[in-house]
């Protein structure tokens, strides 16, 4: 161990002063989120820019880290006979030791830990702090170790190189020959997996004989094994991996039927993919719907069927308006978007088919080359929750042989619960922050960016928001309450991550529009009767609730034919 | 006891057999210097022996372990100093000689120090600004500290000025002197080889010519100068470099012995005389060198 520590040594003294600077790029990142924490930057577009220097600090970073781990590799290269240590009493094997706690401690751990004083001062709590850590070394080791694979096998910078670009034109070359055999979802992991054991294999070979040709073999033999596997699995191997969670009491209220809108989309006049709608009743008030698998069979009464495993259901639009959780918000509140008509009367229903209607004339008149789009045929039988689309790709055959001849389906589906909950609550109104239960929320600012001309009754918001891995922030709700506890007005307004600063991939910054407070009266500001000066946002996150399944039957499919998506 | 011992050892780059058949024995305690043209497979046969490379056929031991089984306990006690070697050119010589120190238990600080202070080692500069004689002293210094049972050199000598050689030797010759410590020198210097080794071997295209003691291979060599006034002079059996001049006759012989020679001078008649002159291992090493390259034009003809 003495002699692991040793090489260790060496190697930390002689990659110190780039290690040191390259460190420095993660201190610099957290120095610029803390900034834009804190008020430093003046407005929105200030923001924008520090986000943007943060995405280009994390890039070099991730290429430093990548170069690192490739020069500390590259110091006692196991490939060669020339080398200094080959002729020194360290075994092959005692070097890698060395190397992997080298790699591990400088370039995983040491980067993660720069986000601990963060992490603490946003109270993320503990255990938020410590899956930030594995997140962060995991991001971290996505890095490093390909380089250190690929250092291993090559024993010299150029040939490091020349091994990148190789690589590169692999990656290229897959993903166009995926693309090609209609893989157009695969789940990462399994290549993943596979990559990593057959990449730690051939290192290992490596360090322990130095029989590079069986080392480099080992190495091409994973890459060829997960370009294989990912054209040529069935794709129930790829469903296999999907996530499950344990069933929610929640679950058992949900009723679940394939809906009567199957439509077959078109593409230059040609069938090509199938689209099923899912539709869900007695969903829970607190809980919404998350993403799903489903295999899917269809059957023909000549007994002929097409199976399609591990197709992926995907929610229309996430409900954004949704939160609870906090003292005073005692309402859940669940709302699908683009709300169906059927929850209209016949009136509300006319109205919209009329507005509909004009909307796509007022469309045309302005393009001429706009095709207007026909009404949606919503009606009032349409249930009130059309959930889950599942996308199937097929060949323009199967699907004109749908259409002339539809098949029974069934459908075995696996779908996840979330359960949306507060995580910080702001005051609006200047700028102010708010951190807890693993999340901290920053209002920088909330300006007037409306252009008078526009009579736009909005405020821009600035946010700068970081959360713990385990706390994804959905949405923020705006929030303004009435003068009777528990009512709420919200507007909320969907986030997501619009700037992604990796490896904090939970970091980012939004603009939202909230309520002026004034309204424009023909040649005058008035101000807004309703407007709440107590205003807040709300921070919301998803917490997991469980998960059911069901396997549904359509004795037929009724397709109905699409144009362009 | 030998220290190394080779079977039948071969070495194939691809489909070219650069070792063949290589057997020799290096006994415990001795000056080993294998010679050579450039090319001949020195160089394969110490990364053999080294295991840096792998035997395509037969086996080596070294230290009386089978050479690809070397390990760390091996190598712990064999020193190996090559101008191929890579060595750490950001370290300092003192950072080198505090690398290496923990690897070896037997290392000896004092002959450390004392053979600085003979090379003349710049402590703080980095390797890489050393000069070629510099880099390879501190190589030698960082492989002789721990006193070695076994001193591999690969071409030691190769861009070394006059005074760096010559220093360079002096180390060398300095670790012979301390004890039961075996060196095995590969090399195409022959000046330097000679001053160094007592026994040499020759490698000429991968094949083992000879290993012998210097002494032995400097008895048995002479170049003969005679003159034979009359008639003409027969080459006698398995000379080297025959030449002639009128009535001088000059060759090389490799199984000197006077009453041989003082037969074959009887045997060109009359007035012939002949004298043996002793050779330098150069001039050996030349004279089996041109025999070499004549063969193979031979027999390519």
């Amino acid at each position: 161990m003495s002699l692991t520590l040793h090489v260790i040594r060496k190697d930390a003294r002689c990659l110190r002063l780039a290690w040191a600077l390259w460190l420095s790029l993660a201190a610099a990142e957290l120095a610029l989120v803390a900034l834009a924490f804190n008020s430093a930057f003046a407005n929105a577009e200030a923001y924008s820019h520090a986000m943007r220097a943060i995405n280009s600090l994390v890039l070099l970073w991730a290429i430093g880290g990548y170069l690192l781990a490739a020069g500390v590799i590259l110091q006692d290269p196991p490939v060669g006979t020339k080398a200094f240590w080959l002729t020194r009493p360290i075994s092959g094997m005692g070097l890698l030791r060395s190397k992997a706690i080298w790699v591990f401690a400088f370039l995983v751990l040491a980067p993660a830990l720069v986000w601990v004083p963060w992490g603490v001062y946003c109270h993320f709590g503990a255990a938020g702090i410590f899956w930030g850590l594995v997140g962060d070394g995991r991001l971290a080791l996505l890095v490093v170790f390909p380089a250190c694979v690929i250092a291993a096998l090559s024993g010299n910078a150029p040939r490091f190189m020349l091994y990148n670009v190789l690589l590169a034109a692999f990656v290229a070359a897959s993903v166009a020959i995926l693309a090609a055999a209609g893989k157009g979802f695969i789940k990462i992991d399994m290549p993943l997996l596979l990559l990593s054991v057959f990449g730690a294999a051939a290192v290992i070979v490596q360090y322990a004989c130095r029989r590079r040709w069986l080392s480099v073999g080992l190495a091409a033999a994973g890459i060829a094994l997960v370009l294989v596997s990912a054209v040529l699995w069935p794709n129930a191997a790829l469903g296999r991996g999907r996530p499950r969670v344990t069933g929610s009491p929640a679950a058992a209220l949900i009723t679940a039927k394939i809906g009567p809108h199957r439509l077959i989309r078109l593409r230059d006049g040609r069938a090509f993919a199938l689209q099923l709608f899912i539709d869900l009743t007695g969903l829970p008030a607190d809980v919404a719907l998350d993403t799903g698998y489903a295999d899917v069979s269809l059957e023909w009464p000549d007994g002929s069927h097409l199976r399609f495993d591990g197709v992926r259901l995907s929610t229309r639009d996430i409900p954004s308006e949704t939160y609870s959780g906090k003292p005073d918000a005692v309402a859940a509140v669940l709302r699908l978007p683009r709300r169906p008509p059927d929850l209209l009367d016949p009136e509300s229903l006319a109205k919209f088919r009329d507005s509909w209607t004009r909307g796509q004339e007022r469309m045309v008149r302005r393009d001429p080359t706009w095709k207007a789009r026909p009404v949606p045929d919503y009606s009032q039988s349409q249930p009130l929750t059309v959930a889950y689309a599942a996308w199937i790709e097929v060949a323009p055959e199967v699907a004109t042989r749908i259409g002339a001849s539809p098949p029974r389906c069934v459908v075995s589906m696996d779908a996840f619960l979330v359960r949306p909950l507060v995580v910080a609550t702001v005051a609006l109104g200047h700028p102010n922050g708010e951190s807890g239960d693993g999340a901290r929320v920053n209002v920088q600012s909330s300006e007037m960016s409306y252009i008078p001309e526009l009579k736009n009754t909005y405020l821009d918001a600035s946010i700068v928001y970081d959360s713990a891995p385990n706390c994804p922030l959905q949405s923020f709700v705006y929030d303004s309450r009435g003068g009777k506890p528990g009512d709420v007005w919200e507007n909320g307004f969907f986030s997501g991550t619009e700037m992604n600063a990796f490896p904090r991939a939970d970091l980012g910054f939004i603009s939202v529009h909230l309520p002026a407070g004034r309204l424009w009266r023909t040649d005058h500001w008035v101000e807004d009767p309703a407007w709440r000066p107590s205003a807040r946002l709300v921070a919301v996150t998803l917490e997991s609730a469980g998960s059911f399944n069901r396997v549904l039957q359509a004795d037929r499919l009724v397709p109905n034919w699409g144009g362009e998506p | 006891m030998n220290t190394i011992e080779t079977r039948n050892l071969s070495h194939r780059y691809g489909r070219t057999e650069v070792l063949h058949d290589l057997t020799l024995e290096v006994p415990e305690g001795r000056v080993f210097a294998l010679l050579g043209a450039n090319g001949a497979g020195k160089t394969t046969a110490i990364k053999v022996l080294m295991n840096l490379l792998r035997p395509s056929a037969g086996s080596a031991r070294v230290l009386g372990v089978d050479s690809v089984r070397l390990g760390p306990a091996e190598l712990g006690r064999i020193g190996y100093v090559s101008e191929n070697q890579e060595m750490p050119g950001w370290m300092t010589v003192r950072g080198l000689l505090d690398y290496c120190r923990p690897f070896y238990p037997t290392w000896d600080r004092g002959l450390e120090s004392r053979l600085l202070r003979e090379f003349e080692l710049p402590e703080w500069r980095r390797i890489r600004d050393l000069s070629r004689g510099m880099a390879m002293k501190a190589a030698l210094l960082s492989s002789l500290a721990y006193r070695p049972r076994l001193l591999v050199l690969d071409e030691p000598f190769s861009g070394l000025d006059a005074l760096a050689r010559e220093e360079f030797v002096h180390g060398i010759l300095e670790v012979a002197g301390f004890g039961e410590w075996t060196v095995f020198v590969s090399s195409h210097d022959i000046e330097e080889v000679e001053r160094l080794a007592d026994t040499v071997a020759l490698l000429d295209s991968g094949r083992l010519s000879f290993a012998e003691s210097t002494d032995s291979l400097l008895g048995r060599f002479r170049r003969i100068e005679a003159v034979t006034p009359s008639g003409d002079p027969r080459p006698p059996p398995g000379m080297l470099e025959w030449s002639r001049e009128g009535a001088r006759v000059r060759y090389v012989v490799g199984d000197y012995s006077a009453d041989q020679l003082g037969r074959w001078a009887g045997e060109q008649g009359p007035g012939a005389s002949a004298e043996a002159v002793p050779m330098t291992l150069r001039e050996i090493f030349i004279a089996l060198a041109r025999k070499s390259r004549s063969r193979a034009k031979e027999a390519a003809l």
